[in-house]
């Protein structure tokens, strides 16, 4: 406990105030809506004029043929059940960066020793590209959903970690004084102020986590699986079926951009 | 009732790979019930003193004790009110004034709590959160979470001083109460002789670097709070020239040491 202490004293940063933050706080602003809008119609606008010449490298991946792919791809069934396979993926990897990571985290953040021991060794496993993994993945985990879940949780995992334990590290030192001087022991400090006061970190963390994990996804599942968002983009390669992959690679980044929603929402109701 | 003994404590802190002392040695003892105050300037160790008998620091030398018993650590029946008020900013005013009872395991005396509320005056904003507060206002619900529990030993550290005339007037008639009433063992650091005057049973006057008891005024026999009291007034001026005389000592001290 001590240690902790010492160190977030010595640690202790002025806060940082944003300007941007002090001039938009609380106020309305009619003109953001219009602004997200207008940017989604203009990129789709420079897309489609990129590609409308014969001779354009993007004219096979137009917008016209990539709408009809979609509509296509939504009522196929094998897209639905790839997608369902993607996400389950995705949930056990990030369940298990996020089980891992945290308590990791906290003991990081918790224990200036326990960081010292880990630091060399997380930063160089931080450092390798989580794909580099793939061939080590397989030869351990066999073919199937196994590697993919393994090549996100390890991806995952790092934000995870970091941001963690810079939670803990933020914690008032005198939010954990209170606590003890109200009759709390470590175990009730970590339950009533620790996890509370980390909560808003640990969101920041799962939210980058998500970023990479979904990033990796589509490349481990054009790895060794069968099945799955990114296989179904090397299938329709393979047939030439350009508007699908296209139509693809829109519904990728639709439902990252889905995904990262309700994170941020909770991030904005949690802080404190 | 408890009784509070501190024998011969010191404590050092490391500054810039120093050790610098910034306590002691020192020696109090506090009667079961007693309510102590503590003058001093700024610097001289009241906070440090206050927090050792929290058991939130540990004496470099000698030894605290409570009942007999050595202060290791915090406990609950020694309630601290921080010289800032330290509320949790993601719980309500109430959820803060509530959360020894959730430490501890113990069901919420939701009664108590609200009585409390309105006891330092803040009803109106059990719900709000202690952001939208005023300093004074959070320094109140601060001193509510200490006073819930109903503790035997109340340390407080300037737990008036960001509160208004009429208001601070208000809590130490409260906090005399709240004295006379449970017979609270209270500690209590101020920069106010006044506030000292009316409040103690005894007033300690600390020099500071490194802080120690310069001279110690027994006020328990007084007869009247009132400020306008002969005796009060005569009291004030003692007071304040053993602040002033410890003040000079100091500096004297530092510039004899300088050339
Ligand atoms: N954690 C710490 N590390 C190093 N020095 C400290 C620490 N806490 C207090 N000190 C030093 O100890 C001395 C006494 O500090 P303390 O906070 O007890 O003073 P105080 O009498 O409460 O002052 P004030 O009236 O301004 O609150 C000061 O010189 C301060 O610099
Ligand atoms: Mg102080």
């Amino acid at each position: 406990m001590k240690s902790v202490v010492a160190e977030i004293q010595t640690e202790q940063q002025p806060p940082q105030v944003k300007v941007a933050a002090l001039v938009q706080k609380g106020r309305y602003d009619p003109i953001a809506p219009i602004c997200y809008v207008s940017g989604c119609i203009v990129a789709l606008f420079i897309w489609w004029l990129a590609s409308q010449s014969a001779a354009s490298p993007l004219h096979r991946f137009n917008p016209q043929d990539t709408a009809v792919a979609l509509t296509a791809l939504f009522v196929n069934a094998r897209f639905w059940q790839g997608l369902a396979e993607s996400m389950q993926r995705l949930a056990i990897g990030l369940s298990l960066a996020f089980v891992v990571g945290v308590p990791i985290g906290f003991a990081i953040g918790y224990s200036t020793r326990a960081g010292q021991l880990t630091y060399v060794p997380f930063q160089f496993l931080r450092m390798i590209s989580p794909l580099s993994w793939t061939p080590v993945a397989i030869i351990l985990l066999g073919i199937g959903s196994g590697p993919v879940c393994f090549l996100i949780a390890i991806s995952a995992i790092w934000p995870i970690i970091i941001n963690s334990a810079a939670g803990i590290r933020a914690a008032d030192p005198q939010w954990l004084e209170v606590a003890r001087c109200l009759g709390a022991g470590h175990r009730q400090i970590i339950r009533h102020i620790l996890i509370r006061a980390t909560l808003p970190h640990i969101l920041i963390g799962l939210q980058l986590a998500l970023g990479v994990a979904w990033i990796v996804l589509v490349p481990a599942e054009m790895l060794g699986v069968a099945s799955g968002l990114g296989y179904m983009i090397l299938d329709f390669r393979d047939v030439n079926d350009y508007a699908s992959i296209t139509a693809l690679i829109i519904v990728i980044g639709m439902l990252g951009l889905c995904l990262d929603l309700p994170l941020r929402f909770l991030s904005r109701k949690i802080k404190y | 009732m408890r009784r509070l003994s501190a024998n011969n404590i010191e404590k050092y802190f490391l500054q810039e790979q120093q050790r610098m002392s910034a306590l002691g040695p020192l020696d109090l003892e506090i009667s079961p019930g007693e309510f102590i105050c503590i003058l001093g300037e700024s610097g001289c160790g009241k906070s440090t003193f206050l927090r050792i008998l929290a058991g939130l620091e540990i004496p470099t030398a000698g030894n605290v004790s409570m009942d007999d018993r050595p202060i290791t650590g915090p406990d609950y029946r020694r309630a601290v009110v921080f010289q800032n008020p330290a509320l949790l900013p993601w719980l309500t005013v109430q959820e803060n004034i509530s959360l020894g009872f959730k430490i501890r395991g113990e069901r919420v005396p939701k009664d108590l709590v609200q009585q409390t509320i309105q006891l330092v005056g803040i009803d109106g904003f059990e719900k709000a959160k202690p952001k939208t507060l005023s300093g004074g206002m959070a320094q109140r619900a601060a001193i509510a979470r200490a006073l819930v529990s109903n503790p035997d030993v109340l340390l407080m550290d300037e737990p008036f001083g960001a509160l208004d005339a009429l208001t601070r007037m208000r809590m130490q008639e409260a906090l005399i109460d709240i004295w006379n009433r449970h017979r609270v063992t209270i500690v209590f650091i101020t920069h106010d002789i006044d506030e000292a005057l009316v409040l103690a049973s005894r007033i300690v006057v600390m020099t500071p670097r490194p802080g120690k008891i310069a001279r110690v005024f027994d006020v328990s026999q007084k007869r009247s709070r009132a400020r306008s009291d002969a005796e009060f007034l005569k009291m004030r001026a003692c007071i304040a020239d053993e602040l002033v005389q410890s003040f000079k000592e100091s500096r004297e001290f530092e510039w004899g040491r300088m050339a």
